[in-house]
């Protein structure tokens, strides 16, 4: 589903693409297009972007095209979603650990839109940390 | 690699992009309609000679001349020109004589200029003398000449007679010459009394820079002798670091957060921001 979505194909463009967006938030899931879990987040998006149009805006980067920010942003995972507001990274505390970014593949639409809903409540009042509305801890559960 | 459209539309809006080559672009046009417009008067013509002469100040190939005003009062002592005097009597044309310009070029000739000095005319005398750039020194002959006498310029001099201290911060054009027919034992006495004063300070700052250097020594000494019971070189088994360690450095793989953060504290770093990251990438590429 990834050619429904906008690609940025250079550092340049994912700077400007955040520095330009004003009043939504950026979302940007780095990845590559043929990773299943990236295939699976993309999905997810694709179903939110058209809800979420006046909230975020929503890009793609392959890691590998675009290797500038893997050492700063510590892009490891197969896929990583992270968000940005008004050139800065917001933070969500989804109970995994690491506040940064979700490096796994949500499968639920619904859930991604209220994270998303979350992030921009909390970005708007210049919160630079939020608190998800469900924990994903248990997610790693046996 | 095209943009996405909505992203392009955005940064054209804001002139981060620019617009195609076939479009003309506005920004040349209003200019170049400005050019065309005879009507309107010239912006200011009074300010261009003003440029004009500082351009002989730094423009190598051409010819240098000292300007003085065509004052009648310019060699009474107890008069010194205003604008007024500028404005009243204008400037004096340097128009040398062709015996002049030959022997001129024939001293040349024998005895060249050396690095840093210039010739420049002067409309006074009409004729030429010759100034180094650096020291600020004057002379009617060239310095390679058996015969020339290096001075100070004349303004300079003037200046210390009258008790000036701020003989270094005259402009530069006010430098005249002092006739080597006038012999002034008075002026030679200033003049070493100038090359005084600079040796006196150069000496000043060489005894000042010994100074620090026996003081820095003390420290060094101190400091190789005792070992801080805090440092962590005297508990564990860390090597000894000098004052520098630990401080940040651009050559450091760095994701632009405290690396010593821990447990609670690991969650709450941010990362910064894509254009941060590009800037350092680019520093560091530029370090290497």
């Amino acid at each position: 589903m990834s050619y429904m979505l906008q690609h940025l194909n250079n550092g340049w463009q994912v700077d400007q693409a955040i520095l330009c967006e004003e009043e939504r938030l950026t979302v940007i899931r780095f990845g590559h297009d043929w990773d299943p879990t990236c295939m699976a987040m993309d999905e997810t998006l694709m179903n939110a972007a058209e809800k979420l149009k006046n909230f975020c805006i929503i890009y793609l980067v392959d890691i590998t095209e675009v290797p500038d920010f893997n050492k700063m942003y510590e892009l490891y995972d197969p896929c990583t979603v992270m968000f940005f507001y008004r050139n800065k990274h917001i933070m969500i505390d989804l109970g995994t650990g690491n506040n940064n970014k979700i490096n796994w593949a949500m499968e639920d639409t619904q859930e991604f839109i209220d994270i998303v809903e979350t992030v921009f409540r909390g970005a708007r009042k210049g919160r630079g940390l939020v608190v998800s509305p469900k924990d994903y801890s248990t997610k790693y559960r046996y | 690699m095209p943009l996405p459209a909505g992203l392009l539309a955005r940064l054209k809006k804001r002139g981060l992009v620019k617009v195609d080559d076939n479009t003309p672009d506005e920004g040349e046009e209003v200019f170049a309609e400005d050019y065309d417009d005879d009507e309107r008067p010239k912006p200011i013509p009074e300010e261009e000679p003003i440029e004009k002469e500082q351009e002989t100040e730094f423009d190598e190939n051409r010819e240098l001349v000292h300007e003085v005003s065509a004052c009648p009062n310019i060699m009474n002592m107890y008069h010194s020109c205003t604008k007024f005097c500028e404005e009243r009597w204008g400037k004096k044309e340097f128009s040398p004589s062709e015996a002049m310009i030959r022997r001129r070029d024939r001293t040349l000739t024998a005895h060249p200029l050396p690095e840093k000095w210039r010739e420049v005319a002067d409309t006074d005398t009409n004729r030429y003398y010759y100034w180094n750039v650096h020291t600020d020194e004057v002379s009617w002959l060239p310095p390679t000449h058996p015969r020339a006498k290096v001075t100070f310029p004349a303004e300079k001099l003037k200046n210390l007679l009258e008790g000036k201290e701020n003989v270094d911060n005259e402009p530069e054009e006010d430098e005249q010459p002092v006739m080597p027919s006038i012999d002034d034992s008075d002026f030679e006495a200033l003049e070493n009394q100038i090359r005084r004063k600079a040796r006196e300070k150069e000496q000043e700052q060489k005894r000042e820079k010994q100074k620090k250097e026996r003081r820095g020594e003390k420290r060094k000494k101190a400091d190789e002798d005792t070992l801080d019971p805090m440092d962590p070189a005297s508990y564990s088994d860390i090597a000894r670091g000098s004052w520098s360690t630990g401080l940040e450095r651009g050559g450091d793989a760095k994701t632009g957060v405290d690396s010593t953060a821990s447990g609670p504290l690991f969650q709450q770093r941010p990362y910064p921001s894509p254009g941060a990251i590009l800037r350092a990438n680019r520093k560091l590429e530029e370090q290497e």
